[in-house]
């Protein structure tokens, strides 16, 4: 019997709560509302009346976890319990499945009605995703647990089973206007990101060389970060119509006080402080040691560069890059207000018409943006083999 | 040769070297000694252009290191420094390879130079080549740093207080490991440090200076016997003669071993230890004579409490 095993408490309090409050949720928190259409407020459905099929296999997925939870420590820590971990996405796939039932028999005759997906659906992901985390779990068991889950949903939605969902409907009246705006989020979030990462590294080594770079140039940043982004929009607006006015050229090239250009330079300030920051400090980290045997054994400035000093701080660099990017995922949401689109414009939209739909629609591949980019950049930022080369 | 001329260094108001005429023969080992701030470091780093004087020129076998273009001369020179360098990303056996790589030679020729070289300051090619600095020890660390500098064979060693980041034994250790090292490759090494007794230990000759300015330089021996000031008696300690018994083997005073095998109590002392340790043998044991033997306890001779008393007196005349 391991150490691990022997300062497991008896039963797992973190699965004990989550099985718990799942089980619970269907009975207490509504997972769907259907209203006849989109102006009228909604009637709230909880899951055990709604579908009791999905509500037995969403309780029989807590029940389960909750169990796997008061196992004893020895058998909960044994490489074969890993395979309980696809326990997780049961209550995910019920809810699912209870919501494609749901909505077809509420509103598939009506194109008017809505079914909206309530809170309790979305705490059965939230719950999935804690349990998923605290559970023990293998790479294969893992994959195949998320598989199941990812692929029942895109599958669905494939297939057509969530047609009458109204989230759906809504992404069926946008059309090609989502895969527009898509595109514009990802193209304003990758351009301040690439200008960001340009203006923070010139600034960082600034920094290092001089100190007026440090005191001056991080003064200015840290000042703008704390400026709000729909302000520094406002603030640019006046300037960059005064340009466009006075130079014909710029405004060719779409250079306005409202749109992208506005847009893509307050997001490019925002995106520079972090990487500017890590490049600064992964220089001054440097140790001086390296830098002197270096060249003292010959390198030009050039191959100490490339060699030496890019490699050491290259992964601090990329963390900054990173935290720049999901931060830019999110700000460039605010920048649809100032007409620069990007799925902002569906959340203002959406709060703009009480259409919750809407704004989900916006949402939801913000956060997946987010979370991709936190998770390629992060991949990315481990140098393959290196067991910790840094010194 | 290595020719400092009229060498004066300003680091904005303040002047670290201040008119230094100094000439380094080759195949010694050269100390550079004086307090922290004394000039020292800097002197060293002007052989490589680290650094460059305000005023005066330094000659490396007669010609003037500014003809070189400084990346082509660094690569012909040596370089360890205290905090060893080592490029944390780069395997030892990469770390060894800087140079031979810059100067462009085959890989194959590099591996074969860097086991060699690794071998010779006692490192196993095979155990520590692949490993990653940080899975060293100081000692080791500092290890490499010296096979680092011998890879491609430089004729000259610059060494900035190497050893005085090692912990007290392993220090002592690679000092003597590093003096069999310089009796076999005999290069021209300067070597700066702050710590007398290093410098007495290792050094052919001791360059000591005081704010910027050259003191004394000689042989090792001659600071030790006849400083030329108080300063320079004072740094050498109050315990110089203890000093020169050090640099000193047993064997080199020994009488031929007629009669007897030993002192009363048949002891025999190593021939190769030093006056210093057989002078507090002496002491200990109360006797004034020891029998000393070699390698295969083979009594070589007999060494009287006298002879060394009279060498401490008089001290052997300079070589």
């Amino acid at each position: 019997m391991n150490a691990a095993v022997l300062r497991s408490p008896r039963v797992d309090p973190v699965l004990a709560a989550v099985a718990l409050a799942g089980a619970g949720s269907a009975f207490l928190v509504p997972f769907y509302q259907f209203a006849p259409n989109r102006i009228v407020a909604g009637t709230a459905w909880f899951l055990v009346p709604a579908c009791l099929p999905a509500a037995l296999a969403h309780l029989l997925g807590w029940v389960g976890i909750g169990a796997f939870a008061a196992l004893p420590a020895s058998i909960r820590l044994a490489p074969a319990a890993r395979w309980a971990w696809l326990l997780v996405p049961v209550p995910v796939l019920a809810a699912l499945a209870g919501a494609a039932r749901v909505s077809w028999a509420l509103a598939g005759s009506d194109p008017v009605a809505r079914v909206t997906l309530g809170p309790g659906f979305w705490l059965s992901w939230f719950g999935a995703l804690v349990a998923g985390i605290a559970m023990p779990s293998g790479i294969a068991s893992r994959a195949l647990g998320l598989l199941l889950a990812l692929g029942a949903a895109l599958a669905g939605l494939a297939l057509g089973w969530f047609d009458a969902l109204s989230l759906v409907r809504e992404a069926r009246n946008l059309g090609s206007a989502f895969g527009t705006e898509f595109t514009r989020h990802l193209v304003l979030t990758g351009g301040a990101v690439a200008a960001g990462t340009v203006l923070g590294l010139a600034l960082g080594i600034a920094a290092h060389r001089s100190p007026g770079w440090r005191l001056g140039g991080f003064f200015t940043l840290n000042f703008l970060q704390t400026v709000p982004s729909l302000a520094l929009f406002g603030l640019l607006i006046l300037p960059l119509a005064w340009l466009s006015g006075r130079f014909p050229l710029l405004r060719a090239w779409g250079i306005k006080g409202i749109g992208p250009a506005p847009a893509l330079i307050a997001l490019s300030f925002y995106a520079a402080l972090p990487v500017a920051r890590n490049t600064l400090t992964a220089l001054d980290e440097m140790p001086q040691a390296v830098l002197d045997a270096g060249r003292g054994m010959g390198m030009s400035e050039w191959q100490l560069g490339l060699g030496v000093v890019v490699p050491l701080t290259w992964p601090a660099v990329l963390a900054g890059i990173r935290i720049a990017t999901v931060q830019t995922v999110g700000n460039t949401v605010v920048a649809a207000l100032i007409g620069a689109g990007g799925l902002g414009t569906f959340i203002f939209q959406g709060l703009g018409q009480t259409a919750m739909d809407l704004v989900l629609l916006g949402t939801l591949p913000v956060v997946a943006l987010a979370l991709a980019a936190d998770r390629i950049l992060g991949a990315l930022s481990r140098p393959p083999g290196s067991s910790g080369a840094r010194p | 040769m290595i020719t400092f001329e009229g060498i004066t260094h300003r680091f904005g108001g303040t002047t670290a070297l201040a008119d230094v005429d100094l000439t380094l023969a080759d195949h010694e080992l050269c100390i550079l000694l004086g307090p922290s701030g004394s000039g020292k470091s800097t002197l060293l780093r002007l052989v490589n252009r680290l650094l460059e004087p305000s005023a005066g020129r330094v000659l490396v076998d007669g010609r003037d290191v500014r003809t070189y273009r400084p990346e082509a001369l660094r690569r012909t020179i040596g370089y360890v420094i205290q905090n060893v360098g080592l490029f944390p990303h780069w395997k030892v056996r990469d770390n060894v390879a800087t140079v031979p790589r810059l100067l462009g030679w085959d890989p194959a020729r590099i591996r074969a130079r860097v086991a060699e070289v690794l071998e010779l300051v006692g490192l196993q090619a095979q155990t520590y080549g692949g490993r990653y600095p940080h899975e060293l020890s100081g000692g080791e660390a500092q290890r490499v740093g010296v096979a680092r500098a011998l890879a491609s064979d430089p004729p000259i060693l610059l060494m900035d207080e190497p050893f005085s980041a090692v912990d007290p034994l392993g220090r002592h250790r690679i000092q003597g490991e590093f003096l069999d090292i310089q009796r076999r490759l005999k290069k021209t090494v300067v070597f700066v440090t702050h710590d007398v007794d290093e410098a007495v230990r290792l050094g052919d000759r001791i360059a000591l200076l005081k704010e910027g300015r050259l003191v004394q330089y000689d042989r090792t021996e001659v600071l030790l016997e006849a400083p030329a000031d108080p300063f320079v008696g004072n740094f050498m300690g109050q315990d110089r003669t203890l000093k020169r018994l050090s640099r000193v083997a047993a064997a080199s005073l020994a009488r031929s071993p007629s009669g007897g095998s030993g002192d009363e109590a048949g002891v025999a002392l190593s021939e190769d230890l030093d006056l210093r340790l057989v002078l507090s043998h002496f002491l200990e044991s109360g006797t004034d004579v020891v029998a000393l033997k070699n390698g295969r306890d083979v009594v070589t001779g007999r060494l009287h409490r006298a002879d060394l008393e009279a060498w401490a007196r008089v001290g052997e005349p300079t070589r």
